[in-house]
């Protein structure tokens, strides 16, 4: 019968190696023979010695060992592989063949004997199943290696995830729960009355007890969503996923938690921002609306509707501003702004805008002072430099008293060049200061009611002044003005 | 005559509804923030107030119509409140406040979209003052 080789060798990636260890020399020959023609790779040794060697320096799959050989007996290698090479499979050859020797054999790890006188097929089923044996061995190596490596792989993906995962098995107990999870649970259960010990951490946080309750109780329920709040104000999305066995059996959840705070807070703002710019566009909508209704349905003077006439184009600018400043903003803050970076004479800049802003002045007899050394140089934005000081002129002209003063100022430090604006106007109490910059925040009071503004100009002012690196402050006393001071650093850009 | 109080901070507007009103036979005062409103509404007991949700907050106007509310000299005037916000956007009752102790609690009479046209405007007050 010959021994198909397939079944034995296929399975090893390479040629299986055979060390025969005997010094008997017609046995090693006769092995060699009939184990090379099976497709084996055969190397032979006559002594324990050399064998021992052999065995240490190259790979081999299985080891046919003679017990009485001279310098190290067949005994003492199979001591030593059952230390060093456990992997490698041992049959011992024997020439008495006894059942204590065998039994003693087996104990020291040989896999399996075979008595001389062997014929050839004994020989190569001995070695046949030796080497299934090893191929199983080191199948069973690999996959153990592999678990190990899949299971610590999988913690350690668990357990970086921001999101946090708990596990809980069908009486509602505390199974698995990463990092994050684990953390969640710990602030949670600081907070319950009672004192949680880990199993109960699931029972223990209320929200979580009634998601795993829900799932045990409905047989169809896949998972749910749900949005927990906890005591600190943060908010969590919970995702929660049921595990059935194939007979939909309930054997428990899985719940993801994820710390939605940040997204429910931008939601809020951001239709907070939506409530203003409706507010905003519709407030001056209101006023031309309200004064063209009066033009044309009832009588008025001409002085009137004269008078009406100017506040229906001075609303109609302040709403085309309003939406100019609203895309601006939005521009900036998308980060999706074109600039052209030159150097620029801010000197002359300032001169010009306040040489633009004066009929407004004037015609509230407002006196606008420029104060400027000759010529102060930077790299920037033409344009974002004149809305830069155009806001600010502008603001302190509104926001002035009739007669009033602005004082326009700028001068080289060591930190770059800076800009201040002062006007002698209604100025702001201390809690108006800290909001100044905020979108759509406007001083508001019986004073500035027939301001027009968008309550943009500070937040594109402080945006582009960020852009540059710089710094904005603001100093005011109620009744007496206000100074905003822009400071821009001269090697940006 | 039966006297208004108007509480906006958009001094058009003010305008604009100051003439309205005045053309239709009412007496008209005007305040430009809640603090000024709640004091002219004491004083002057007008028969209506119009009122605007966004003045020096965003939601200035419901805390002056709660304050009406609650003080005895101005708890029975019908308010009007106008808002460039379609008031759908509000959770009303929460935003007013006190939903907690009684869910019908509704300081306000009538809620109307800015802008508003004469003719509504009108025909509401006259309606919240019968």
């Amino acid at each position: 019968m010959s021994v198909d080789r397939r079944n034995s060798g296929a399975s090893f990636e390479e040629t299986p190696r055979i060390i025969v260890m005997d010094d008997e020399e017609s046995i090693r020959l006769g092995c060699e023979k009939v184990l090379s023609r099976e497709g084996f790779e055969v190397v032979a040794a006559a002594d324990g010695s050399s064998g021992w060697e052999l065995l240490q320096e190259q790979e081999f799959d299985l080891a046919l060992i003679d017990l009485k050989m001279p310098g190290i007996d067949g005994m003492n290698i199979l001591k030593l592989m059952n230390e060093h090479l456990p992997d490698v499979v041992a049959i011992v050859i024997t020439g008495y063949a006894s059942y204590e020797t065998a039994v003693e054999t087996v104990k020291l790890g040989a896999y399996d004997y075979i008595p001389k006188p062997f014929t050839p097929d004994e020989l190569r089923n001995v070695v046949r199943r030796g080497l299934e044996r090893r191929f199983l061995r080191l199948s069973n190596r690999r996959l153990l290696l592999d678990l190990t490596e899949e299971r610590s792989r999988l913690m350690t993906i668990l357990h970086a995830m921001s999101d946090g995962v708990l596990v809980a098995n069908r009486r509602g107990e505390l199974v698995l729960a990463n990092s994050a999870g684990r953390e969640w649970l710990d602030a949670s259960a600081q907070t319950s009355e009672e004192e949680a010990p880990s199993l109960d951490y699931v029972v223990a946080v209320e929200e979580i007890r009634s998601i795993t309750d829900r799932i045990a109780e409905d047989p169809h329920l896949e998972g749910c969503d749900e949005e927990i709040e906890t005591e600190d104000g943060r908010f969590f999305h919970a995702a929660a996923t049921a595990i059935r066995d194939e007979d939909s059996g309930y054997l428990g959840v899985v719940i993801v938690l994820r710390d939605i705070t940040e997204r429910r807070e931008i939601e809020k703002m951001k239709s907070a921002f939506v409530r203003m710019v409706s507010h905003e566009l519709r407030s001056p909508l209101a006023a031309v609306q309200g004064y063209l209704e009066l033009l044309v349905d009832t009588d008025v003077d001409d002085a009137e509707s004269d008078r009406m006439l100017r506040r229906c184009r001075s609303r109609v600018e302040a709403l085309q501003q309003m939406i100019n400043d609203l895309l601006d903003l939005s521009r900036l803050e998308s980060g999706a702004v074109h600039r052209e970076l030159r150097r620029q004479d801010v000197t002359q800049i300032l001169e010009e805008v306040v040489e633009l802003q004066r009929g407004a002045a004037l015609e509230r007899d407002i006196d606008i002072h420029l104060a400027t050394e000759d010529s102060l140089e930077m790299v920037a934005d033409r344009r974002e430099l004149e809305e830069i000081f155009t806001n600010l002129i502008s603001n302190a002209i509104k926001y002035n008293r009739d007669e009033g003063r602005v004082d326009v100022a700028a001068e080289r430090d060591e930190y770059g060049i800076r800009v201040s604006v002062s006007d002698t106007g209604i100025g702001m109490k201390p809690e108006a200061l800290e909001s100044i910059f905020e979108e759509f925040f406007r001083v508001r009071s019986s004073q500035t009611a027939s301001v027009t503004g968008t309550g943009l100009g500070l937040s594109i002012v402080k945006q582009i002044v960020d852009a540059y690196d710089g710094e904005i402050d603001v100093s005011s006393q109620p009744g007496e003005g206000s100074t905003f001071t822009v400071l821009l650093p001269v090697d940006s850009g | 005559m039966q006297k208004i109080l108007l509480i906006d901070d958009d001094a058009d507007f003010v305008a604009v509804n100051e003439k309205r009103l005045t053309d239709a036979g009412y007496a008209v005062t005007s305040a430009y923030d809640g603090a000024e409103g709640m004091d002219k509404a004491r004083e002057e007991q007008p028969d209506a107030i119009v009122l605007d949700v966004m003045m020096t907050t965003p939601d200035e106007g419901f805390e002056v119509a709660r304050k009406l509310r609650n003080d005895a000299r101005t708890r029975n005037t019908p308010i009007i409140m106008l808002t460039g916000i379609n008031v759908s956007e509000y959770q009303l009752p929460k935003a007013l406040g006190d939903y907690d102790k009684d869910p019908t609690w509704n300081p306000v009479d009538v809620f109307l979209n800015k802008p508003v046209s004469s003719h509504d405007l009108l025909r509401t007050i006259a309606e919240v003052i019968e």
